[in-house]
């Protein structure tokens, strides 16, 4: 059986310790220093030499092991060993979203808060808006919430916004504390809780339930306006509306309505912030602008 | 077309709560108008899709499924 020929082993990835020049010719006369990065490494006891010193900065670096101090030479002023710095990426195009070179450039002044706006947008949607002189949304503010309210007011026949009288209901208890007063008016009325944002609007209901006479079937200033409907029994009158008829009676436009009045009190809260401290994406007005050209910013 | 969709029906009374509900949410955050008309009609394609499609989920489970 031949023996199969020699082959020299694979030369291993990196080269350490290949200290010394590399073995000259058989003449004793010196090779030229290698220039070119890809030239062929030299086979030397099994281990690749590297070459002497690169000279191209894009040459491979040279051997650690290769201490030029310890041949008595001065260490030659050798190119910085920087890696070759890709170059940038190229800028990305401005997405939909991006903002315009004023916006971006002009800083927005500090938020000024205004409680008087946020008073007056409480008493009458929009009323703190138009006070700033935005009036166009304090109107929009205006008939929107205003017909919103009155609109889900007259689905529920205008029976539909009240805080009832409590004193004569079930106790109600809260995490252990007997609710009492207004306190227990809103437990069998929560729906008050957010009509009541809606301003002025709402505040007949609760000189309704202030006054509250159950022996009247009306009340003070507000006759039955935004006053606690009757409840009704089989002894009443058909014509009479009670609070049974309209629940059992209708196509839930009752329900619906009332579903109306607090939404419509809900966004009244977005309006007395707005009125409080601006929207929420704010604009640099023309006179900052101005200012800020003036200033050459 | 059912005729109760042409009657008195409450689904007559969700076009304001979906115009009043959208304009107002969109110029609670912006002050131009354009932005306001733009973000309000945005919610308001998206209020009106998702009514119409629980809408639609109810209409296939009372009369098909």
């Amino acid at each position: 059986m031949a023996s199969a020929p020699f082959v020299p082993p694979p030369p291993p990835p990196h080269t350490v310790g290949a200290g010394g020049p590399p073995p000259g010719p058989p003449d004793g006369s010196r090779t030229p220093p290698t220039t070119a990065p890809d030239a062929a490494p030299q086979l030397v006891g099994g281990v690749v030499a590297a070459p002497e010193r690169p000279v191209s900065a894009s040459a491979a670096p040279p051997a650690v092991s290769a201490d030029p101090t310890a041949q008595g030479k001065q260490p030659d002023p050798a190119p910085p060993l920087v890696p070759p710095v890709p170059p940038a990426a190229p800028p990305t195009p401005p997405g939909p979203e991006a903002k315009t070179k004023d916006d971006a450039d002009l800083p927005l002044p500090p938020v000024k808060l205004d409680p008087i706006a946020l008073v007056l947008s409480y008493l009458i949607p929009g009323l703190g808006q138009v006070y700033q002189g935005r009036v166009g949304k304090g109107l929009l503010f205006f008939f929107g919430l205003y017909g919103l309210f009155f609109y889900g007011m007259w689905m529920g026949h205008w029976r539909n916004v009240w805080l009832p009288d409590a004193t004569e209901l079930p106790d109600v208890e809260i995490a252990g504390q007997r609710l009492g007063g207004t306190a227990k008016a809103l437990s069998y009325r929560p729906q008050f809780l957010g009509q009541f944002w809606i301003g002025v609007a709402a505040w007949p209901a609760v000189v309704q339930y202030a006054f509250y006479d159950p022996a009247k079937d009306t009340g003070p200033v507000f006759g039955s306006f935004e006053r606690t409907p009757p409840e009704g029994s089989v002894n009443d009158p058909p014509e009479k509306i009670t609070l049974n008829k309209l629940q059992r009676e209708g196509n839930k436009r009752w329900d619906l309505g009332w579903v109306y009045t607090v939404i419509a009190g809900v966004l009244n809260l977005l309006v007395i912030y707005d009125a409080f401290a601006g929207p929420m994406f704010r604009e640099p007005l023309p006179e900052w602008k101005r200012k800020d050209e003036e200033a050459g910013w | 077309m059912s005729p109760a969709l042409f009657g008195v029906s409450i689904y007559w009374d969700l076009p304001v709560l979906l115009v009043v509900v959208s304009l107002v949410y969109a110029a609670t955050r912006h002050d131009r108008w354009d932005k306001i008309l733009y973000e309000g009609f945005g919610w308001g394609i998206r209020i009106a899709g998702f009514l119409f499609a629980i809408g639609l989920v109810l209409y296939l489970l009372s009369t098909h499924i």
